[in-house]
């Protein structure tokens, strides 16, 4: 039976589990350049108590010196005890005392290395007979956090992977219809992706995570997954998933209170929950890490909250505070808008002048005029966006995230 | 001229306006347009991407014929 499924290649779990236990060396720090090979030499990292660092398919030697760590090339000698099953597999690598480093997207400055163990990985995974139908259409990047949390969610439900991550799209919706796919899990962009108007039934689960997801990205996803139950999740390299929502709003549980808190309007997470790495002081205060997502709480409420945006999504226009994902919120919201990505441009005149770049759903005739008086509906003058570019897709970020200029 | 005559009409397009004379040198946007602040923002945006300048870098000026110093 298929485990792994990429493009036109695929292996079994037997032959996974051979690939695992033959293996007597792997690399310090390794890289996706084949998905098979990289999940490979991760599953006998775990298994064999292996540290490990997950890097880019594109990171450099240089940019990985800067972290102190050797070329990619470095080997390390790993001893994997006889396994005699999958089962068993799975069993070592849930026990395993690993150490496994990521790097964060670093779609905010550089990318920042954050350390995490099997436990924080799969903090929010749910390994049951529930789970043994599984099948993943695997949406993220391989080495960063929220695909390292999916692939362990199917491995340790020994579930099939499909990989849909950078693939035309026509593949990917080839996947979800034919695919037996009945899990995905993946960022609004990547959802924003698959046309309106498809249909997939047979997913019983999508999962969002990675940026802000508005409520016109949950209505969408309902409309395309019919029979799913979605989950829109709050996670951050430095500290995994933390929060899990069924719409856009959410609350900080029991479990967490005292660990979790909002503070000014930002989220504070106690640096328990934090892998060690290097988090930059002025991020820290008094035991705990200050995360740069701000919220909103509802009308009224004192315990439920939306996310506002990321501090860097604010932008001074004019003396007045814009919000980017606001305003992109407000694009999306426009019939005929498939995705939208706001900027700030600077200006002489007013500090920052909001740009928007939108891509359109097919089909769909926009106009510059048109847009701005649907804006001019919903947001005051100063987050109207100066600048429009109608572009055929959004650029994404190696984590498949909205590209902000 | 002609370039900036053009932008400034698709900026009171998109206002739901339109040019109504012709633009002369002591044309004065904000006066005679009617442009706030951030009409006058877009203006800079479009005249930069169009003409590589940004004609506020060195203050703020909203007569026709400045602007038009100011792209030299």
């Amino acid at each position: 039976m298929e485990f792994l499924r990429d493009g036109g290649s695929s292996l079994t779990f037997g032959e996974f589990l051979k690939k695992v236990s033959e293996k007597k060396a792997i690399k310090s720090v390794f890289r996706p350049e084949s998905f098979a090979d990289f999940f490979v030499d991760f599953a006998a990292a775990l298994a064999g108590g292996a540290n490990v660092v997950l890097a880019d398919a594109d990171m450099t030697s240089a940019e990985l010196s800067r972290f102190g760590l050797k070329e990619f090339s470095g080997e390390q000698r790993v001893e994997i005890p006889q396994i005699k099953s999958f089962g068993e597999l799975v069993l070592l690598a849930r026990n395993s005392k690993s150490k496994i480093s990521l790097f964060t997207s670093g779609s905010e400055g550089r990318p920042k290395m954050a350390a995490h163990t099997v436990g924080s990985l799969s903090r929010f995974a749910k390994v049951s007979e529930r789970h043994a139908g599984d099948v993943w259409a695997f949406a993220y990047s391989p080495s960063h956090i929220a695909g390292v949390q999916i692939f362990l969610q199917a491995f340790f439900n020994s579930n099939k992977i499909v990989n849909v991550f950078g693939k035309p799209a026509a593949e990917t919706l080839e996947a979800l219809a034919l695919g037996g796919v009945n899990r995905i899990s993946a960022t609004p962009t990547f959802y924003r992706l698959i046309p309106a108007g498809s249909i997939f039934d047979g997913v019983k689960s999508a999962g969002v995570g990675g940026e802000k997801c508005g409520a016109d990205l949950l209505e969408r996803l309902r409309r395309i997954f019919p029979n799913a139950k979605i989950r829109n999740v709050y996670a951050s390299t430095e500290f995994a998933s933390l929060l899990s929502s069924e719409g856009d709003a959410f609350e900080i549980p029991e479990s967490l209170r005292g660990l979790v808190k909002i503070e000014n309007g930002e989220v504070l997470v106690s640096i328990s929950f934090v892998g060690e790495g290097d988090l930059p002081a002025e991020r820290v205060e008094g035991g705990f890490y200050k995360t740069g997502d701000f919220v909103e709480f509802l009308d009224g409420s004192k315990t439920k909250f939306r996310f506002a945006g990321r501090a860097s999504s604010f932008v001074n226009v004019g003396g007045y505070k814009a919000n980017l994902e606001e305003v992109e919120e407000a694009l999306r919201s426009i019939c005929g808008v498939r995705d939208a990505v706001c900027y700030a441009r600077k200006n002489s005149l007013l500090g920052n002048v909001v740009c928007a770049k939108i891509s359109a759903e097919k089909g769909a005739e926009l106009s510059e005029a048109e847009i701005r008086r649907s804006l001019s509906k919903r947001l005051q003058n100063f987050k109207i966006p100066r600048k429009f570019e109608f572009v055929e897709k959004l650029e994404s970020t190696k984590t498949g995230k909205a590209k902000r200029l | 001229m002609n370039k900036l005559s053009e932008i400034i009409e698709n900026i009171l397009k998109n206002r739901g306006s339109a040019l109504q004379a012709e633009l002369s040198d002591s044309t004065d946007l904000r006066r005679d347009m009617g442009f706030d602040s951030f009409d006058l923002a877009e203006l800079s945006v479009r005249l930069e991407d169009a003409f590589g300048k940004d004609v506020f870098a060195d203050g703020p000026v909203s007569k026709v014929g400045e602007i038009l110093e100011r792209l030299k």
